[in-house]
Order: C-alpha cells, then structure tokens, then sequence
C-alpha cells in the first residue's frame, strides 16, 4: 500500500466518507444518479429537495409593495404594544412570503421575529428546549406544500395559499446559529484588516 | 427573485465580515446572518478556506485560526477543488485574456456555474462576468 494510501486511510474516518458522499450529491445529482442510482433515491428521501418558489419570477412590484405595507403596519402595533396573536400570525405570513421572495426587509431583523414568535408561541422560545411543532391551523384538511426557515432553528410550515400550518421549533438548530456567528467581530480587537496583508483582486466595491 | 437556495461565499465576502473596518462589514455580517436563519446551503471552495485561515493565523494567531474552523464546521460545505476546475478557470481566462481579472475570481466563476449558487461577494467582476450575487 502506498504512503499516499495509508496516509488517506487514516485521515477518513466514516463520517468522512458519508460527507464526502452528499458533498459530491449536493454538488450534481444529475450525475450522482447517473453511477448510484438507489443511493440517490435513499438520499433525496432525507434530505428532500427544497420546494422551489411557487413563482420562479418572484412577487411584482404591487404584491411586493402590499405585502411589505401590511407588514408595516403589523410592525407598529408591536411597537405600540398592540399585538394580539392573529396579528402576529399574519405578520409571520408575510414575512414567509417576502423572505421566499428575497425581499423581506432589513428592519425585520432577528430580534423583531423573536417577538413574534414569543406572541404566537405564548412563551419566549429560549424556554422550549426539546423539538416542538406548535399547530396553528387546526383543520386537518391543510397540506403542508412549503417549509420555510423564519430563524435558524425556527421553520414555518405552509400552505398552498402561504397559511401557516404549524411552527417547528428545534432548540438544537437555534444553537448553531452561536456556532456560526461566532467568528464575526464583536469587539475592537479584530478591527485589523486582513485585507492588507492579502493580494487578492478584490475591487471592494460599495454594494448597495 | 425568489430566494437562492445554494450561496458560494468568496473571499471579498470573507475579508468584509472578518474587518469590522471593511466599508461592507455591516452589510456582510446582516448577509451572513440571513443566509445562516434561512439554512440557506453555504458552499466555500477550499482555496478560499486557505486564504481566509492563512490570513487569521498571520494576523490573529492559531486560536482564531481554531475558532473559525470550529464556527463553520457543520455550517458551511467545503467545495475541495479539482484539476478539472482549474484547468476550466484557465481556460476561461484565456478566453477572457486581457481583462484584468484575478484566476482566483476565474475559479469562483467556475465553482458557482458548477453548483449553480450564487455567489455571495463584493467583487463587481463577479457581475460583469454574468453570476448572479449577493447581495443584490
């Protein structure tokens, strides 16, 4: 056996190899099906594939304009403390339709969701810590068609029509987000570029 | 436009969430935040992850270095890069030969039209070469 070999046999362990599969799957599962076909089959039963937009041009102007103004006015009666829990539940469908659309404002950041989560949900979610589904739409004749993730952690589950059916809360997924952010800086400490010590092309534009 | 559902982050896009004096730190820490709520899958090609972790290890020491990999692990996939993109980076750029754009840039091109993301980045050649990005 090779030094190569050897060296690679004991770098992979198995969760290795089952990352290395999905990497190669997520990357083009047309061609991951073409070689294994009855793993693609397996794999797309866990991991489903993501309901596109039920446009695949997005809202229009108006609708886009609509939804964004009675999301507005939802928003002032949180800051009124006006709010019951219809309100918030619509307030929750709009955002689904605006964040599907990419346009869900800045100004509806984390903390704003958080809230109205807490309304609908009746307690802060940081007091859920094991995987709840909070059912919001009684009837059991609605069909789950789309899944939406409001905050990580926090999914929405709709309808055809962007009603929200239930709310799956995973506490576990919630922690992650920290995981993740945790590289950003918070203090003075990281103000340093590294930029400078890098000779990259970037032009550094100002995005807007 | 509906929502992407895979995002290749580049290095412009790292450097800018990694400096808070970068002139887009606001708007790529407010980027990465949603992409990270909306579970959004996060690809980096591994030349990208050497820059990024070659620059927190000179400026910050091996600790960042540690932190940084412990964050993204589970979060983001890592795209290990094969002859056969940079021999199709090459190629471009010979295609594309006196525009001043970086290889490096060729490669994200070809890794994104390969994944079909989009490419979270503050490069305008991104754009000019027809990627779509983000932030929009």
């Amino acid at each position: 056996m090779s030094v190569k070999k050897v060296h690679l046999k004991q770098s992979i362990n198995k969760a290795g190899i089952i990352e290395l599969v999905l990497a190669e799957y997520r990357i083009d599962p047309a061609r991951f099906r073409q070689y294994l076909p009855n793993v693609a089959i397996a794999l797309d039963l866990v991991f489903p594939v993501r309901q596109g937009s039920r446009n695949p041009y997005g809202l229009t102007f108006n609708e886009r304009q609509h939804r964004q103004q009675a999301l507005e006015n939802i928003v002032q009666k949180v800051e009124t403390n006006q709010i019951d829990r219809q309100d918030a539940i619509k307030a929750l469908e709009h955002c689904a339709v605006l964040i599907e659309d990419d346009n869900l404002p800045y100004e509806i950041d984390r903390r704003l969701l958080i809230r109205l989560l807490g309304i609908i949900l009746e307690k802060p979610i940081s007091e859920i810590t094991t995987e709840t589904t909070v059912e919001i739409l009684k009837d059991a004749n609605h069909t789950i068609v789309s899944r939406i993730s409001l905050i990580r952690g926090v999914r929405l589950n709709l309808t055809q029509n962007m009603n929200i059916v239930s709310i799956l809360v995973i506490p576990q997924k919630i922690k992650e987000r920290a995981k993740a952010m945790r590289f950003v800086p918070k203090t003075k400490l990281a103000q340093r570029t590294i930029r400078d010590h890098d000779n990259s092309s970037e032009d550094n534009h100002a995005a807007s | 436009m509906p929502l992407p559902e895979r995002i290749l982050i580049d290095h412009s896009a790292f450097c800018a969430i990694l400096s808070s004096d970068d002139v887009n730190h606001d708007l790529a820490v407010q980027v990465y935040e949603r992409l990270i709520d909306r579970e959004q899958e996060i690809w980096v090609a591994s030349s990208t992850i050497i820059k990024v972790v070659n620059s927190l290890h000179r400026e910050f020491g091996i600790q960042s270095l540690l932190d940084f990999k412990d964050s993204i692990d589970g979060v983001m996939n890592i795209i290990w890069l094969e002859g056969i993109i940079y021999r199709d980076a090459l190629a471009l750029a010979a295609k594309h030969a006196g525009n001043d754009v970086a290889i490096d840039d060729y490669i994200t091109c070809i890794v994104a039209q390969r994944l079909q993301a989009y490419v979270f980045t503050f490069n305008s050649c991104l754009d000019k070469m027809g990627i779509p990005t983000l932030p929009r």
